[in-house]
C-alpha cells in the first residue's frame, strides 16, 4: 500500500482559465475543494489524460505520465476510473451493460445491488432518475478495481442516506489501496469523507487543511 | 440479364468498397485535425462537384489501358476495367464514396465526445470504445449514409456511360438502358424500368425516415 | 413592387428571344458528316445571309429526337431511317461512304487485317457503332456477317454511342481495332487504318437528305443546295464519295 503516489505539480489551462496545482495524494480519500469554476473538473482530467499539462508535470510512483517534451501515457494505460459531474452514461446501454465491459457478470450484479439498482439493471439511462444515473456512474468507475478513482461531485443528485451508502463504497475503495480523488464543494462531506484536502482558491490548487463549519446556534 | 440484375451487381460491388471506405474516411473527417484531414476532405469532396461525365473521364484517364493505374492493372492482373462490371463498378464508387464518407462523418460528429472520453478514462482501448459507443450511437446516422451512398449509385448515368461503356449484360445498368431504350424509341421498356426505380426510391425515401427517426430517438 | 415586374418582364423577353428566329434552319447531320457539314453549312450562310443551326449525333437518336417533335428543318442521316416516313421525306442522296478498319497507331505487330479478323484471340476487343442507332454499327455487322466472322467475333465486340465514340475507343486503345467510316479516319493523327472492307462484303453506305414534310421554302432552298454540285465537291473533298 505504501509508495504508491501520485504527484501533480503543473499548471493547466482551458481557455482563458489557468490553474497552478501542487499536491500529492496517497491511498486513501484526497479531497479536491473549493468553489465551482476553479478548476477541480480540470485537474481529475488532467490525471485522466484526456487533458493537457501546459508546463510541469504529473508523475505516478515517478513515473511520467504527462508532461511537455515528454512520452505523453493514454488514458487507457494509467489505470483510471472516472465518474464525471454528468455521469456521461451511455444512452444506448442498459445498467447491466455499463459493467459488463469491465467486470465478470457477477461482480457486475454484486456492484448494482452495492449500489442499489438491481431491480432497474435491464434499464437504459432515459429510464432511471439522477440519483440512480449518478450511483451507475460511480458503479461503472469501480468495477475494473482501478488505481486510481476520480470522481467528479459524485453525490450532488443523492439524498442522505444513499450518500451515506455511496460513502461507504468510496472507503471501501480507499481500503483496498486506491487513490481517491473526490471533488466537492460541500464542506460537510469533504470532512466527513476526506483523510487529505487539497483546496483551490483564484487559481491556485494546494494541499491543505480543511477547518470545520462553524457551529450552528 | 435484365437492367435491373445488373443494377444490383453493380451497386453491390461498389458498395462493398464503399461502405467500409466511406465510413473510415467519415470518421478521420470527424475526429481528425490539421492537414491530413483537410486534404482528404478536399479529394473526397472532388467527385461530388464535379460533373458525372467529367468524373467519368478523369477516370478514363486514370484507369483505361493507356491510363497510370489501369495499364499497370493490365500488366499485372490482366484486368480491363472499360466494358466491363467491375469498371461500372468503379464509377459508380466514385460519386457514391463522398455521400458515405460525409454521411459517416455527420454521423460520428454526433457522437458525444464526453461519451467516449468517459470510457477511455475508465480503461477501454480505443477499438473497443469504437465498437462499444461510438459506432453503436452513430448507426442510425449511417443507415442514412449508406443509403443515400446506395440510391446515388443505383441512379448513376454519366460516370458509367463515359468510363465504362455501354454493354448490355455488363455495364447495362436500369438508368442507361432507360436512356437506350428511349433512344430507340422503345417507350414502353423505357417506362418500364423507370417505374422500378420509381419503386426503389420510395424504399429508400421510407428507409431515410426511419432511420432519422432512430437518430432522433438515441 | 414596379422593379419586380420590371425584372418579370425582362426575364421573359431573354427567355422568348431564344426561340431561333425564322432566319435560322436548324440541320440535324451525322456525326460523320461534322466537318464536312460545317463547311458547307459556313459556304451557304456567306452566300444567302441565312443562319444553319447544326446538330451532331447518332443518326438513331437525331431521328427519333425528330420523330417526337424535335424542330429539324432537315436531316441528313448515314442510312435510311423508316422512322421518318410519316415526319419527312428523302430529297436526294448526298454522298456515300465506305468502311475502314483502324486500329491505334504503334500498337504492337502483327496488325490484324479484315482476313484475320475471324481468328482473333479471345482477349481481342472489336469496336463497332451500337446497333440499331448508329448505322455504322449496322453496316459493320453487315460487314462482318459477308465475311463469316460474325460467329467468332460477335462476343468481341464492344459498342460506340456514335462512330466518332468508336473512333475514340479505338484511339485510346481500349479497343484493339475498330470499324469506322474512311472519312474518319483523316480526323486523328492518332489512327491508322488497316484497309477498306473487301469487295465482297462491301455494303451501300448512302447519306439520305431527310427534308421535314411541313417545310418552309427556305428549307426546300437549302434541300436543293445540299444536293447540289456545290456540296457534292466539299464533301468529295472531305473523301467522300460522290452520290
Amino acid at each position: 500500500m505504501s509508495g504508491v503516489e501520485l504527484c501533480v505539480e503543473a499548471r493547466l489551462r482551458a481557455g482563458f482559465f489557468e490553474l497552478d496545482a501542487a499536491f500529492a495524494a496517497r491511498p486513501g480519500v484526497t479531497v479536491l475543494f473549493g468553489p465551482s469554476a476553479s478548476g477541480k473538473t480540470l485537474t481529475l482530467r488532467a490525471v485522466a489524460g484526456l487533458e493537457r499539462v501546459s508546463d510541469g508535470s504529473i508523475r505516478r510512483d515517478g513515473a511520467v505520465l504527462d508532461a511537455p517534451g515528454a512520452a505523453f501515457v493514454a488514458p487507457r494505460e494509467r489505470r483510471t476510473g472516472y465518474a464525471p459531474q454528468d455521469a456521461a452514461l451511455w444512452p444506448h446501454r442498459s445498467a447491466r451493460e455499463h459493467l459488463s465491459p469491465f467486470c465478470d457478470a457477477a461482480r457486475a450484479e454484486e456492484l448494482l445491488r452495492v449500489v442499489g439498482l438491481s431491480a432497474h439493471a435491464g434499464r437504459r439511462p432515459a429510464r432511471l432518475s439522477g440519483g440512480e444515473r449518478q450511483r451507475l456512474a460511480l458503479a461503472r468507475a469501480v468495477a475494473h478495481g482501478p488505481e486510481v478513482l476520480l470522481l467528479d461531485e459524485p453525490f450532488a443528485a443523492l439524498d442522505d442516506a444513499a450518500r451515506r451508502a455511496m460513502g461507504d463504497l468510496v472507503r471501501a475503495e480507499a481500503a483496498r489501496g486506491a487513490i481517491v480523488l473526490f471533488v466537492t464543494h460541500d464542506r460537510e462531506e469533504a470532512l466527513r469523507l476526506g483523510d487529505a484536502f487539497v483546496l483551490y482558491d483564484a487559481g491556485r490548487a494546494r494541499e491543505g487543511t480543511l477547518d470545520p463549519p462553524p457551529p450552528e446556534g | 440479364m435484365t437492367p435491373l440484375s445488373v443494377s444490383l451487381r453493380v451497386v453491390a460491388l461498389a458498395l462493398v468498397f464503399v461502405i467500409p471506405i466511406g465510413g473510415a474516411l467519415g470518421l478521420l473527417l470527424a475526429r481528425g485535425r490539421g492537414a491530413l484531414r483537410s486534404v482528404v476532405d478536399a479529394l473526397v469532396l472532388i467527385p461530388l462537384v464535379l460533373p458525372p461525365s467529367v468524373v467519368g473521364y478523369l477516370l478514363l484517364v486514370l484507369f483505361g489501358r493507356q491510363g497510370a493505374i489501369g495499364g499497370a492493372l493490365e500488366r499485372a492482373l490482366g484486368v480491363r476495367l472499360v466494358f466491363s462490371t467491375a469498371g461500372a463498378a468503379l464509377a459508380t464508387a466514385s460519386v457514391a464514396l463522398p455521400l458515405m464518407a460525409k454521411g459517416a462523418e455527420a454521423a460520428f460528429a454526433r457522437v458525444d465526445h464526453a461519451l467516449e472520453e468517459v470510457a477511455f478514462a475508465n480503461g477501454l482501448r480505443p477499438l473497443a470504445t469504437f465498437r462499444l459507443v461510438t459506432l453503436p450511437l452513430a448507426l442510425p446516422g449511417l443507415g442514412v449514409a449508406v443509403t443515400l451512398a446506395a440510391v446515388r449509385a443505383l441512379g448513376e448515368f454519366g460516370a458509367t456511360l463515359t468510363f465504362a461503356g455501354y454493354v448490355p449484360d455488363r455495364t447495362g445498368t436500369a438508368p442507361l438502358e432507360v436512356y437506350f431504350a428511349m433512344q430507340l424509341g422503345d417507350d414502353a421498356r423505357a417506362l418500364r424500368i423507370s417505374l422500378v426505380l420509381v419503386a426503389v426510391s420510395i424504399v429508400a425515401a421510407l428507409l431515410l425516415r426511419a432511420w432519422g427517426k432512430a437518430g432522433a430517438r438515441a | 413592387m414596379k422593379r419586380g415586374g420590371l425584372a418579370a418582364a425582362s426575364v421573359v423577353s431573354m427567355l422568348v428571344s431564344c426561340k431561333p428566329s425564322p432566319q435560322t434552319l436548324t440541320v440535324g447531320a451525322a456525326i460523320s458528316l461534322k466537318e464536312s457539314m460545317s463547311s458547307i453549312a459556313a459556304d451557304y450562310e456567306k452566300a444567302h445571309g441565312k443562319h444553319l443551326e447544326l446538330v451532331f449525333g447518332a443518326s438513331g437518336e437525331l431521328a427519333s429526337q425528330m420523330r417526337r417533335g424535335a424542330p429539324f428543318d432537315l436531316l441528313c442521316t448515314a442510312g435510311d431511317e423508316p422512322l421518318l416516313a410519316d415526319d419527312a421525306e428523302v430529297r436526294c442522296t448526298m454522298a456515300r461512304n465506305t468502311l475502314v478498319l483502324v486500329r491505334r497507331k504503334g500498337a504492337p505487330q502483327p496488325a490484324p487485317s479484315w482476313g484475320s479478323l475471324a481468328e482473333a484471340p479471345p482477349s481481342f476487343r472489336l469496336a463497332i457503332g451500337l446497333t440499331p442507332q448508329v448505322p455504322a454499327g449496322v453496316y459493320a455487322e453487315q460487314a462482318l456477317h459477308a465475311l463469316g466472322s460474325w460467329d467468332t467475333l460477335h462476343d468481341k465486340l464492344v459498342r460506340g454511342t456514335n462512330v466518332r465514340h468508336v473512333l475514340d475507343l479505338v484511339a485510346r486503345g481500349e479497343a484493339d481495332a475498330g470499324i469506322v467510316y474512311a472519312t474518319d479516319v483523316p480526323i486523328r493523327s492518332d489512327v491508322e487504318s488497316l484497309g477498306e472492307v473487301p469487295e465482297r462484303a462491301r455494303t451501300k453506305v448512302a447519306y439520305p437528305l431527310y427534308l421535314a414534310r411541313a417545310a418552309s421554302p427556305e428549307s426546300r432552298a437549302l434541300a436543293d443546295y445540299l444536293c447540289g454540285p456545290e456540296a457534292v465537291r466539299v464533301l468529295v473533298a472531305h473523301g467522300f464519295l460522290p452520290p
